[in-house]
Order: structure tokens, then C-alpha cells, then sequence
């Protein structure tokens, strides 16, 4: 084989795309030495590639969500679509980029479980200053610090999509679980704005900490949210669940399943 | 900039009353205690962290030349029941033996440069008490069975329990950071100078809140929350350090020193 | 917990690898980010950018190909 092909084969080896018989491919490889080693660089920047935590997508692929989002919708509805073929491209294109940005997020945060497909957000100076100094204060290296950001959601009238992202975000990924407990209080507050009660049905099933738990069983049971009861079982059957844990799950439960 | 750890270790057998000493001196910011069930510190002018235990350790003799099996390693080279272990991020110090025969665990007390930051976490039901006094530098505290008495600290911190109390008296305030004291089934304490410039964020769903400082309060954040809850947002002297306060189902208890 | 010298060599990887990705002309290193980042079918990469399956394939090829070549220069750099 040359080694054109060679490496087209290994390419499309490794993407799980190969055609043909794949157990064939894998003893010719293990027995050529060449071969084998040639798979080997490219396993390895596969490797690198994988786990890499603060890739960025090229430009044409990093618009701004919201953008984007209004572009597919007047493709969806015009005539005459910019992709020029129907609404089926604009809407798998759109599909695809919700995932692609979902996982891009993924991605930036260090091999943690998948968080929802947020917003990237990025603060803009000229909006609040409020606002913008609370978005900055969330990346600081200090806890009180991250838990006073949190905090700041409180004093912010007409909070936008951005800061419920951000708390949206915190809630799912700060490494403190003292920060992720204030996040949780905080957007109790916009409870009602859309997406917040997924995140906090996300949040309770990736959660380990006790007093987070609590927290949000406390919250998801205050705000009627049925969906939670699934999420309640599953503590209340996790044998690893502190006994109090449970205790509050079954109890919201309870709460959840009486007919107001 | 790296310092040469050191420990000191001495063994001074007193008879009835202290155990054993041991001093370490400490080469990050951090302090760190895992599982120490029962824990006095005390902040001072020294650079040394000095570590007291009530325990007289009368075994010792029959545990040389073995290792303490502790959980899921064999450990060697315990002090005072305590592996301590200095690593870039902090000094981290973990109970091992635990001496329950009596019906009580060991005791110790501790002295700790004032300046440094502390990190507690203990998660298991024979966490007892935790006492932090005269201490200026960052308290985190994760626990679930503790009581948390805190005296002449100044913050910032965030302390969470669930079956323990709060009882937190601030000698000045720290006005960088936040203070962030939750507690789910126990009241929280606080006692503050009035002159002390903050912001409060107050919540209890099952209890009350009490207090006697001037509080400009924020009347369209406040107030009644569900059936049973309270809150109350406002700012004393004019704003300043947040004070994030939650006791799920007790009180929430401010005064003023 | 990672031990530092891991932690750099792996930092300095990513950063050979952000390097040679960024020497790649726009069209390979969008494959590349959809097939290895979001990983993507070719199939799918082809109805975003509505070209052929086999077409995409050869972009990936390339791409790959070309990717691995900076990679390794820098490598020895």
C-alpha cells in the first residue's frame, strides 16, 4: 500500500469512518513496522487534540450565537434560503452548531461533565458596568471573591441573559462547592426565565455536595418543578446518598407529588 | 519561593494532661485540615504552625516499627495522630487514629501564623467542634456534623454546615471578598462592631431573622419568601463587604459589639 | 493529582498543537474542529458545507496530513 493511502486509511481509521475490513486493516498495521508507527504519530495528535482544554473553533465557526440563531431563522422562512437548497440545510445546520457550541463550552472547561448549551456570553463595556465588573469577578482566583460576584446578581435590575448565563454557568461548574451553593440561591431569583429549571435539573444530577444537594432540592421543591421528582428517586435509591440527603429528597418528593 | 519544610517534633510526656507537640513551619498561605474531628485554633504573631494534643498516647510503644492502616493506605510517619503533608498549595494536616474508647476523641489545639488562610472540611458524624479565634486571613469551612464557633476573626470567609451552628464574632470586618455563612438545620450567629460597613443578603425559609444593628433595608428585596421564608437585603453605614447569610431551618441572629 | 511535569509537558503540547492548527488555511481547520472536536460524521460535515461525503474526506485528508507535518516541526523545534 502506498503511503498515501496509508495515511488516508489511518485517518479515517481513527474516525471511526474506515470502510472495508477494519480487522484486516489492523493486522496489516501491526504487522508492518512502518505502519505501525505511522499510526502512532497520528494516534497521538489525535490524543493531544482530544484533550486538548482550551481549543477555539476557527473564526467562521465562533459567531455569536444569537446572531447566527436570526440568520438560520430568516433562512428557515425566506424563499429563497442563502444556503440555496431548503429549510432542511438551515435547520440541521442550526442543529449542529447548538451542539457545536454546547460541546465547544464543553471542551473549555477541562474534561468536566457536559454542561447545557449555553451562550458563550462576553461582557461588553459599554453594557453596565454592574454587570460587566459581576461577569469579570466570576473568573477570580478567590472564592469570596467568586461568591461576592454571585452575590452581585442581587443589586442588578433588569439582569439580562447574560448574567443568567454566567450564574447558569457557575452553578454548573465552579470547582467551589461554596460558590455553586451561592449560585444556586442566586438564580433561585429568575427562576421563572426560561432554561433556569433545566439547569437546576441538570445541576442535581452532576452535584456531589451535600449542602449543594440540599439546596437544590430545597429550591426545586419551592418552585413546583414535578420534573425534579425523577431526580429526587435517584438520590433517594443512590446507596452512596447521605442518609439527610435523603431525607430532604423524600420529603420534597412528598411535596411535589401532594396536589396543591 | 520555596522554603525548606521543616518539623520539629517533640514528644514530651507530661503525665496526665498534654500529649504531644509538634511544630511545623508552614511554606504556602494554606492551611488545610481533613477530618480532624475536634480542633481549637488559635491565630498569633509566630511563624511556626504548633500543633497540641490531649492525647497521651500510651500505645506508642507497642506501634513502633508498624504502619497505621487509615481508610484505604498505610500510613507511616504520623505526628500526634495527624498526617501532616506540605504541599505547594498548603500545609494539609489529616486526622488518622481516632481514639474513641473513652467515648472521646483527642483534642488539639492549634497555633497558626494569624495572617494565614485556613481550609476545614470533615464530612463524617464524629465531627465535633471547631473553634477558629484571632485569626485574619481566609476561613473556608465544608462540614456536615460541626459546630463552628468563630471569635476576633475579621474574614473574608465562606463556612457551610449542615447539623452545625454558626456562632461568628468579628472583631473588624474584611472588606475584601465576601463572608458567607450557611447553615441548613442550625442557626447562624453573628455578631459585628456597628460601625461596620456591609452589605447584608439574609435568608432563613423555616426561621426567623433578629437583629439590632441600623440596617437601611432594601424593602423591594425584602421581606416574605414562599409560605414560611424570610428575607431581608439592605446595607449598614453606608455599604461595603457583602454578608451572605442562610440558615434553612433556624435563625438568623445579627448583633452588633 | 497531576504531577507538574506532566502538566507542563501537556500544556506545551496543546500549545504545538494550537500553533499548527492556526498554520492551516480556514477550510482545513474548520474539518478538523468538526470531525475531531464536535466529532462529526463525514457524512454530516458534508451537509454543512454541502459538498460530497468523498470531498470531505480528501479535506480531512489533507488537513490531517498537514496538521501532523507542522505538529511534528514544531516538535522538533
Amino acid at each position: 500500500m502506498n503511503k498515501d493511502l496509508l495515511e488516508q486509511n489511518i485517518i479515517d481509521y481513527l474516525n471511526g469512518e474506515l470502510s472495508g475490513d477494519i480487522t484486516a486493516f489492523e493486522n496489516m498495521i501491526n504487522s508492518d513496522k512502518a505502519a505501525s508507527q505511522l499510526l502512532e504519530e497520528y494516534r497521538s495528535l489525535y490524543h493531544t487534540i482530544q484533550h486538548s482544554s482550551d481549543a477555539t473553533p476557527p473564526e467562521a465557526l465562533d459567531q455569536n450565537f444569537n446572531d447566527f440563531l436570526q440568520q438560520e431563522i430568516k433562512i428557515t422562512t425566506d424563499k429563497n434560503p442563502k444556503f440555496g437548497i431548503n429549510g432542511v440545510i438551515g435547520k440541521t445546520t442550526l442543529f449542529l452548531i447548538l451542539i457545536g457550541i454546547g460541546l465547544y463550552i464543553g471542551t473549555q472547561l477541562n474534561n468536566q461533565p457536559e454542561a447545557l448549551p449555553l451562550q458563550n456570553y462576553a461582557y461588553d463595556n459599554t453594557h453596565d458596568p454592574g454587570q460587566s465588573k459581576m461577569l469579570q469577578l466570576l473568573d477570580a482566583p478567590t472564592i469570596s471573591n467568586r461568591i461576592k460576584a454571585v452575590n452581585m446578581s442581587t443589586y442588578i435590575d433588569n439582569a439580562g441573559d447574560d448574567i443568567i448565563q454566567a450564574l447558569s454557568k457557575t452553578l454548573l461548574t465552579d470547582k467551589s462547592d461554596h460558590v455553586r451553593l451561592a449560585a444556586v440561591e442566586a438564580l433561585g431569583n429568575f427562576a421563572d426565565e426560561p432554561g433556569v429549571r433545566s439547569t437546576f435539573l441538570v445541576a442535581i444530577d452532576k452535584e456531589k455536595d451535600e449542602t449543594v444537594l440540599i439546596a437544590l432540592i430545597n429550591l426545586l421543591t419551592s418552585i413546583k418543578e414535578k420534573e425534579a421528582i425523577q431526580s429526587f428517586d435517584k438520590i433517594i435509591q443512590n446507596k452512596k446518598s447521605l442518609n439527610f440527603v435523603k431525607d430532604e429528597a423524600y420529603s420534597g418528593k412528598l411535596k411535589l407529588t401532594e396536589t396543591y | 519561593m520555596k522554603i525548606i519544610y521543616t518539623v520539629i517534633i517533640y514528644f514530651i510526656g507530661l503525665g496526665a494532661g498534654y500529649g504531644q507537640q509538634v511544630k511545623v513551619t508552614p511554606t504556602s498561605e494554606w492551611v488545610e485540615f481533613i477530618g480532624v474531628n475536634s480542633v481549637n485554633i488559635k491565630g498569633y504573631n509566630g511563624s511556626e504552625i504548633i500543633i497540641e494534643s490531649d492525647d497521651e498516647e500510651d500505645e506508642k510503644a507497642i506501634t513502633v516499627g508498624l504502619k497505621l492502616w487509615d481508610q484505604d493506605e498505610f500510613i507511616s510517619d504520623t505526628k500526634a495522630g495527624l498526617k501532616i503533608d506540605q504541599k505547594s498549595r498548603a500545609l494539609i494536616i489529616k486526622q488518622t487514629s481516632k481514639n474513641y474508647s473513652c467515648g472521646e476523641d483527642r483534642e488539639y489545639t492549634i497555633k497558626i501564623p494569624k495572617n494565614m488562610n485556613i481550609k476545614y472540611t470533615h464530612s463524617s458524624w464524629d465531627g465535633d467542634m471547631l473553634y477558629i479565634e484571632d485569626m485574619a486571613g481566609s476561613i473556608e469551612v465544608s462540614t456536615n456534623y460541626n459546630e463552628v464557633i468563630l471569635k476576633n476573626v475579621t474574614g473574608p470567609m465562606a463556612i457551610k454546615t449542615v447539623y452545625g451552628s454558626i456562632d461568628a464574632e468579628f472583631s473588624a470586618v474584611s472588606q475584601e471578598g465576601s463572608i458567607s455563612l450557611y447553615s441548613v438545620y442550625e442557626h447562624v450567629n453573628i455578631t459585628m462592631p456597628k460601625d461596620t460597613k456591609s452589605k447584608f443578603n439574609l435568608k432563613t425559609t423555616y426561621g426567623n431573622i433578629y437583629s439590632d444593628l441600623d440596617i437601611n433595608v432594601d424593602k423591594s428585596k425584602s421581606g416574605k419568601t414562599g409560605w414560611t421564608g424570610s428575607k431581608l437585603v439592605g446595607d449598614l453605614n453606608g455599604g461595603g463587604v457583602d454578608v451572605i447569610v442562610n440558615a434553612t431551618y433556624d435563625n438568623v441572629y445579627l448583633r452588633s459589639k | 493529582m497531576i504531577d507538574p511535569r506532566q502538566k507542563i509537558e501537556k500544556s506545551e503540547c496543546e500549545k504545538m498543537l494550537h500553533q499548527a492548527l492556526n498554520n492551516l488555511p480556514e477550510d482545513q481547520r474548520e474539518v478538523i474542529w468538526l470531525t475531531r472536536f464536535e466529532k462529526m460524521k463525514y457524512a454530516d460535515v458534508a451537509k454543512v458545507f454541502e459538498c460530497t461525503e468523498s470531498a470531505i474526506k480528501v479535506r480531512v485528508h489533507r488537513a490531517m496530513k498537514k496538521l501532523k507535518t507542522e505538529y511534528l516541526q514544531l516538535e522538533r523545534l
